[in-house]
């Protein structure tokens, strides 16, 4: 019995568990529900709507403003988008940016094609639309990308703006990354456009003090940035996304390796 | 210009507003005291509580009086304040008149129903040596004093059930399911010289939870193996159920 959530005030705790927002958006499906049918009973219908909520399988078919509103929510959907289409990867089919996104509108009709471009660019780090991808690059992907968009915009501001303060202070000499022993790590800095790991991973541990958005763990972007002396930021989003501490930190989706395996059962939340 | 009034039979026909139905249908009181349960109780699933909250507001005819009691009872930990209004609206519940004729009041053999209830994940066995100590008569009337001390008692006991079981698993540090008899001996000695503690008196209070520091288990434990040892091991029910008989030799009959 963990004491922290009642030092912390009544609104607080709310805010923590996005109680309001449930509620809020409960009541106003109750509403619309009642269109259809008159005589709804409205305690039966909150009740179903939380044990939804709770199971996980509530952002089906939702508004893209609803999956996005909360962290539970936007696992919830990375879920249902990874059941119902790891076919895809399986039958070992590669789709482009364009493809993918009617797939997320199958189960979101309003799923912007902007977040989809997003996730390719991560992926290929080329802004390069007819690309093929892989559906397990895909999925990793678009997880880091969608449950971390307000970090990895506010990281890109950050970058920017190193960036632009460096530029005139150095020659365009470019250091190439050193590539690690092992080999297969991806290089951190690829290309002209970089800027010093040391000085970005600063910067994005002080966002993440004060940061009212969910973040990766700090100890895996340190791991990620004292790696290599310069860093490009795809070359950062690429190494965030295809690390298992990630994956475990969101928590909703079972390594790499077990992605396409259809063995487990349906697992309620 | 006076309006011609709308026909009765179309007004009511028109489709109800928004606020209208939720005023009809009390929404907004239900939502009030989901909230307000919230805030005092902090449960750490507030999605899952919701639900199971809806869900009893429901009032499906024919709902148990103790599971829903049960179901307030478990609302937040008994070392809590809030667990103190729980524990009276549970007492409520209960003791409703089942219909029109009969008097308010808890009866013994639903205050028992409610107590076995609380109990029920102990193994069997030792749930009924507490009860023993806590029965009462079917018939006779509860008061809130003792239906305080009764349930009290039952959670104080699921914790220290809870103790005892993870002590043992701290001292079968070699996961072998059984642990020397002459460790789990010592430990329970310090354990019941601990319980030896009089309300009124502070000093022995004190001197029971010194008992149970690290350095003072310590020296039994030392002079335990001071002692011969005997080849002798105890199993966890063993060790558990030792434990809670001593428990239970604490506990003041309620009668």
């Amino acid at each position: 019995m963990s004491g922290a959530q009642f030092s912390m005030s009544g609104e607080e705790y709310l805010a923590r568990h996005h109680v309001i927002t449930y509620l809020e958006d409960a009541v106003s499906q109750l509403l619309e529900h009642k269109e259809e049918n008159p005589r709804v009973n409205p305690a039966k219908f909150l009740s179903d709507y939380f044990t939804s909520v709770h199971r996980g399988n509530h952002t089906l078919f939702r508004e893209y403003e609803y999956i996005k509103a909360t962290p539970h929510n936007r696992t919830a959907f990375i879920r249902i988008f990874w059941k119902c289409f790891r076919q895809v990867g399986k039958s070992g089919d590669l789709l482009n940016a364009k493809e993918y996104q009617s797939l997320l509108c199958l189960l979101c009709p309003d799923f912007p094609l902007e977040l989809v471009q997003k996730t390719a660019r991560i992926v290929l780090m080329d802004d390069a639309m007819d690309c093929l991808m892989s559906f397990t690059d895909f999925l990793f992907a678009f997880q880091l990308q969608f449950y971390y968009d307000e970090f990895l915009y506010t990281c890109s501001e950050i970058y920017t703006n190193i960036m632009s303060a460096t530029r005139g202070s150095r020659d365009a000499v470019v250091v190439p990354a050193v590539s690690r022993s092992k080999g297969k790590t991806p290089q951190l800095a690829d290309g002209p456009d970089s800027v010093e790991s040391a000085q970005f991973f600063e910067a994005v541990k002080m966002l993440c003090e004060t940061f009212q958005f969910s973040h990766p763990p700090v100890d895996i972007l340190r791991g990620i940035l004292t790696s290599a002396p310069r860093v490009s930021f795809y070359g950062f989003l690429m190494a965030l996304a295809k690390h298992d501490g990630i994956n475990s930190a969101v928590g909703i989706l079972p390594p790499k390796a077990q992605i396409l395996d259809d063995t487990d059962p349906d697992i309620q939340m | 210009m006076a309006e011609k009034r709308k026909p009765a039979s179309a007004e009511e026909k028109m489709p109800e507003s928004n606020r209208d139905f939720l005023e009809k249908t009390a929404v907004r009181g239900l939502l009030r005291g989901a909230i307000s349960k919230l805030i005092e109780n902090r449960p750490e699933d507030p999605i899952a509580f919701l639900a199971e909250y809806f869900d009893s507001a429901d009032n499906k005819p024919g709902s148990n009086k103790v599971a829903k009691a049960h179901q307030e009872l478990l609302l937040t930990h008994h070392s809590r304040p809030a667990f103190e209004s729980n524990m009276m609206l549970a007492y409520q519940i209960l003791s409703a008149p089942k219909n029109a004729k009969s008097k308010a009041g808890l009866k013994g053999d639903l205050f028992t129903e409610l107590l076995t209830k609380i109990l029920r994940e102990v193994p069997s066995e030792m749930s009924e040596l507490l009860l023993k100590k806590l029965l009462c008569y079917e018939n006779e009337v509860i008061p809130y004093d003792i239906f305080h001390s009764g349930v009290m008692t039952c959670f104080i006991f699921l914790d220290f059930y809870a103790e005892a079981d993870g002590l043992f698993t701290v001292l079968d540090t070699s996961h072998k399911k059984e642990v020397d008899k002459e460790l789990c001996d010592t430990v329970l000695n310090q354990l019941n010289s601990a319980m030896n503690v009089t309300k009124d008196d502070p000093k022995s209070v004190l001197e029971g939870a010194s008992k149970l520091r690290p350095d003072a288990l310590a020296i039994a434990l030392d002079n335990a193996f001071g002692s011969v040892v005997y080849d002798e091991t105890m199993a966890r029910e063993d060790f558990v159920s030792t434990a809670v008989v001593m428990f239970i030799a604490k506990v003041k009959p309620l009668r």
